[in-house]
């Protein structure tokens, strides 16, 4: 590739040389096999290098993939063959804390958490967040409209998202939305945008709306002997509790078990050898009798379910224990199988969840693989993750995978739920998202794709296929 | 890649033929060509003498699969179609402007299913949205994303043009609620975007380019509706200020406070008093430069009266000149009735108006209240402004002075409007919040949007609706 265009945009922000470049051919998808070195990795500060960069693309048909912290799970940020990484990590400024509208306006490089600890100190919240918030940057959660933890009561990124800055993949700049919670001024096209995993824009700024900071929040850990009864009980949390709880996290024993025993003794909590299912319980509010006569009214449901409340407080120490054994359930999984782990992100109605979970019994016996379940249980969002069994063979696993998967895919849409609530299709889901769309909606959505990028320079091979996207 | 030839704007005629297959697709009762009885279908909620425009024929289906061979066949036939709910619309999105085939859903309104497990109802597009907040709030649930006008107006409508009202800063607009929708493309094809589940990232979010899309992009025919838990308590204040400045900055001091009211309504002084002489209200209005209505809901009474309690005080802070609270219903009616009446008591002074829904920063709306007064004085005609101060959602309305004859009127008014969107687009806002485009607005669209924003909104509408047969001339027209 001739770079000189490049170097003219953007000086020495930029990297050819093959060594440093490698960490950018990869996401935290696990699987090597979407390894793929980019051609080259710009480095932009600002706006109109971005815009540049997409009139170069367009000039030269050189494909560019936008890239936050690769920490997605879907590949979205590895780029295609021969094409040029655009990396947000020099655009990471919080340009604004507008207190008076209660919004804020960042850099898509800025740090989640680092945009967190900076809205702390005004009292307020940015709610829409996923649970790598320690890594990941605001640009790749609105490109992902990322979910966690939280979104149970808070609903996603997008429902925060209300302005950006779009970088259009024919090298336009567009300010969409704004400062406002009420625009009907003709299509939502932030909203299109948003979620549509750098494939219709490249966001280089980003107004947030953020809400008053909870001042208090309340934990309950409670163990199951039965799955079924912690999938109903988390039902009856949803109806119940007369307000929305801020987590209902579920996590299977055997799994919340070897994640416990895989931590620091310090960190490590006292599980018991029966329990089936965790349920982690979160309500927050401004008030601490509030919040703890929620806590007892979802401890009562617990017992009547059958389960046990383990722990319950409003104590930082117990809340921080609880989460970080929900949190570190992905790198035990990582530690333990390496790249020979596939974490799902399905979701379903929260209705089917007992049915959902009983399916992946089925799917552990009959393909004898271990498959940890935890997740966002409160919204029906599971991550299902599928390892290699010890005995396994690297070759057995790799045919047995898209088994398992194609399984859990058909069996999430037939219970009218979809294949990935928060991941995305990224590259990894590709093949699988027939399963999940009918061949007129995909087709309305690349009628899309191409009405706003002709070329297909934008991330091609992201969501569709490029050979779906190319006409001929 | 082959350019296209650019779609025709000159459409056919509804010729007999074409009203016979209606016929065949929807029954023979469903098919309406009587002068008389198509003329309710011609207007909205818009001047009729300005904006209402006959249909050729009117359809009423009652299934999907109906409407989806209608569309096939308006594409066929090259006639244009507008779908149309309750017709209680402020901008003319559902007004046959370019005559065609009308089809409405006033005949496909039933519920398809409650279910509570998961906590939607799936509706057809033509349930009366009052029906369906009555509906669930049985089941102590509640559908919170509805707009002022709910007695009449459909859910397929507020859909369309994704209504706001009175509770979008807690509770946000219509689009907020809606997890699925059952769509009948422009070129006749169902899709069913989303479903029962709260989170979806699998491809685009269809959905929300839909939803606001005022019927350029499809016929929604079903939707799965998002119901959360109904507040059990609720309490209302009205608070009287000097100045709207003194009532606006409160707004920002009450949500650093961490409550988030359900609504914080804005009167500016000529509202107030209009509407006060009007209901004979004993409030010591006169003083009074700006009021503000608040309500707090939520499931634990004893928060709900604590935070009006931190307003009440925050707002004496504020400089405010009286705080009214109303916990029972009687008062809570009194007061609302204030909000409630100042179009009507507008209307009894004169009743050609032009209701706007301008939407500026929260911060900015105090800047927007001498631009009235100066905007009032140099076109004569009465501007009051009220609203939805919460979200910065303004309906400063063109009041006709009645002296002003009509010619002058719609000078000014187009003048007076110009002006009044240019200073919204300048403080950083919109020139619609909640009613929408439609054919009323969309020249001014043209003067203050994006011209490269508006470019891809017709790349979409192109990608998706070749024969530009569904809705065409609102939003904007096709070049």
């Amino acid at each position: 590739m001739d770079h000189s265009g490049l170097t003219e945009i953007f000086g020495d922000n930029m990297l050819v040389d093959t060594k440093k470049i490698q960490r950018y051919g990869v996401d935290q998808v696990g699987d090597d096999h979407y390894r793929q070195a980019p051609a080259a990795v710009v480095f932009p500060t600002a706006t109109t290098q971005v815009a540049a960069l997409m009139k170069w693309a367009n000039r030269t048909g050189v494909s560019v993939t936008p890239r936050g912290a690769g920490s997605g799970l879907a590949g979205a940020a590895i780029a295609a063959a021969g094409g040029v990484i655009c990396s947000f990590e020099k655009m990471n400024r919080i340009i604004d804390i507008d207190t008076e509208n209660l919004m804020v306006t960042v850099e898509p490089g800025v740090v989640t958490n680092a945009l967190d600890a900076e809205l702390k100190a005004h009292g307020l919240f940015f709610a829409g967040y996923p649970m790598s918030e320690d890594i990941c940057f605001i640009g790749g959660n609105v490109a992902e409209n990322a979910g966690g933890g939280r979104a149970v009561k808070y609903g996603t990124t997008a429902t925060y998202v209300l302005g950006a800055e779009v970088v259009t993949p024919t090298g336009e700049i567009l300010h969409l939305g704004g400062k406002r919670l009420k625009d009907v001024t003709g299509y939502n096209l932030l909203q299109l945008i948003v979620g549509s995993e750098g494939t219709l824009g490249l966001f280089t700024q980003l107004v947030i709306r953020v809400i008053p900071r909870p001042s208090v929040r309340g934990v309950l850990l409670a163990a199951f002997s039965n799955v079924p009864e912690a999938t109903k009980c988390i039902a009856a949390l949803k109806r119940e509790s007369s307000e929305i709880p801020s987590a209902i996290e579920f996590i299977d024993g055997e799994t919340a078990r070897r994640t416990n025993d895989s931590m620091k003794s310090a960190d490590r909590q006292s599980l018991n050898f029966e329990t089936q299912a965790y349920l982690l319980i979160e309500f927050d509010g401004a008030q601490i009798a509030v919040v703890e006569a929620l806590l007892q009214g979802a401890a009562d449901l617990v017992t009547e379910h059958g389960g046990t409340p383990d722990t319950m407080g409003t104590q930082a120490e117990m809340m921080e224990a609880a989460w970080k054994l929900r949190k570190q359930v992905p790198w035990w999984v990582k530690r333990n199988a390496g790249s020979y782990h596939s974490l799902e992100d399905v979701v379903v109605p929260p209705a089917a969840v007992p049915r959902l979970v009983m399916f992946v019994d089925r799917l552990r016996s009959s393909y004898q693989l271990p498959i940890a379940v935890f997740g966002h249980a409160g919204d029906g969002n599971f991550h299902v993750t599928p390892m290699k069994a010890q005995e396994m063979s690297p070759e057995r696993w790799m045919e047995t995978v898209p088994q398992v998967l194609g399984e859990l895919y058909r069996e999430v849409v037939h219970l009218g739920g979809t294949i990935s609530g928060e991941h995305g299709i990224g590259r990894k889901r590709v093949k699988n998202l027939h399963v999940a769309l009918s061949d007129a909606e995909r087709a309305s959505m690349i009628a899309i794709k191409r009405a706003l990028d002709p070329k297909n320079v934008l991330n091609p091979g992201v969501i569709f296929a490029i050979s779906d996207v190319i006409r001929e | 890649m082959a350019t296209k030839a650019p779609p025709k704007q000159k459409y056919n005629t509804v010729t007999a033929k074409i009203v016979g297959e209606l016929r065949r697709i929807a029954g023979e009762r469903n098919v309406i060509v009587d002068k008389d009885r198509m003329e309710a279908y011609s207007h909205d909620e818009t001047n009729a003498e300005e904006y209402g425009h006959m249909p050729e024929v009117v359809v009423l289906p009652t299934t999907t699969e109906q409407v989806a061979e209608i569309v096939k066949l308006a594409n066929r036939e090259m006639v244009p179609i507008t779908p149309r709910g309750a017709g209680s619309g402020l901008s003319g999105g559902a007004i046959p402007d370019h005559g065609g085939i009308l089809l409405t859903v006033e005949r496909m309104n039933r519920m398809v299913e409650l279910d509570i497990d998961n906590m939607v109802i799936v509706v057809e597009a033509g349930m009366v949205t009052n029906d369906l907040a009555q509906m669930v709030q049985e089941k102590k649930l509640f559908f919170a994303g509805y707009p002022m006008s709910l007695q009449s107006c459909y859910i397929g409508g507020n859909i369309a043009e994704n209504a706001g009202g009175g509770k979008a800063v807690k509770y946000g607009v219509t689009g907020r609620y809606i997890q699925g929708l059952e769509l009948v493309t422009p070129t006749g094809e169902v899709l069913w975007l989303g479903g029962k589940i709260s989170k979806d990232v699998s491809g685009y979010d269809l959905k929300q380019l839909v939803v606001g899309s005022e019927g350029t992009l499809g016929i929604v025919t079903k939707a799965i509706i998002k119901l959360i838990g109904l507040p059990s308590a609720s309490s209302d204040l009205l608070v009287l200020f000097k100045t709207a400045r003194e009532a606006i900055d409160v707004v920002p001091t009450i949500m650093a406070k961490g409550i988030v009211p359900t609504s914080i309504e804005f009167m500016d002084q000529l509202s107030v008093q209009t509407s006060c002489a009007y209901l004979n209200e004993s409030l010591p209005y006169q003083e009074a430069g700006a009021m503000l209505l608040l309500e707090v809901d939520g499931t634990n009474a004893d928060q709900v009266e604590a935070d009006l309690i931190a307003i009440g005080d925050l707002c004496e802070q504020h400089g405010a000149m009286e705080v009214y609270v109303a916990e029972d219903t009687t008062t809570k009616e009194r007061i609302w009735s204030v909000r409630r009446n100042i179009a009507e008591a507008f209307k009894v002074y004169s009743p050609i108006q032009s209701l706007e829904d301008i939407v500026v920063p929260i911060a900015s709306i105090p800047d927007v209240i001498p631009e009235l007064d100066r905007l009032s004085e140099k076109y004569g005609m009465k501007i009051p402004c009220y609203g939805h101060a919460g979200d910065g959602n303004l309906h400063a309305t063109l009041v006709k002075d009645p002296e002003m004859d009509m010619k002058t009127w719609h000078e000014n008014e187009a003048k007076c409007l110009r002006e009044l969107y240019a200073l919204t687009t300048r403080l950083g806002g919109k020139i619609s919040g909640e009613h929408g485009i439609g054919i009323k607005r969309k020249n001014y669209l043209k003067e203050v949007a994006n011209p490269i924003e508006l470019k891809l909104m017709e790349g979409i509408k192109r990608a998706w609706d070749p024969n530009n047969i569904m809705n065409p001339g609102k939003l904007f027209d096709l070049s």
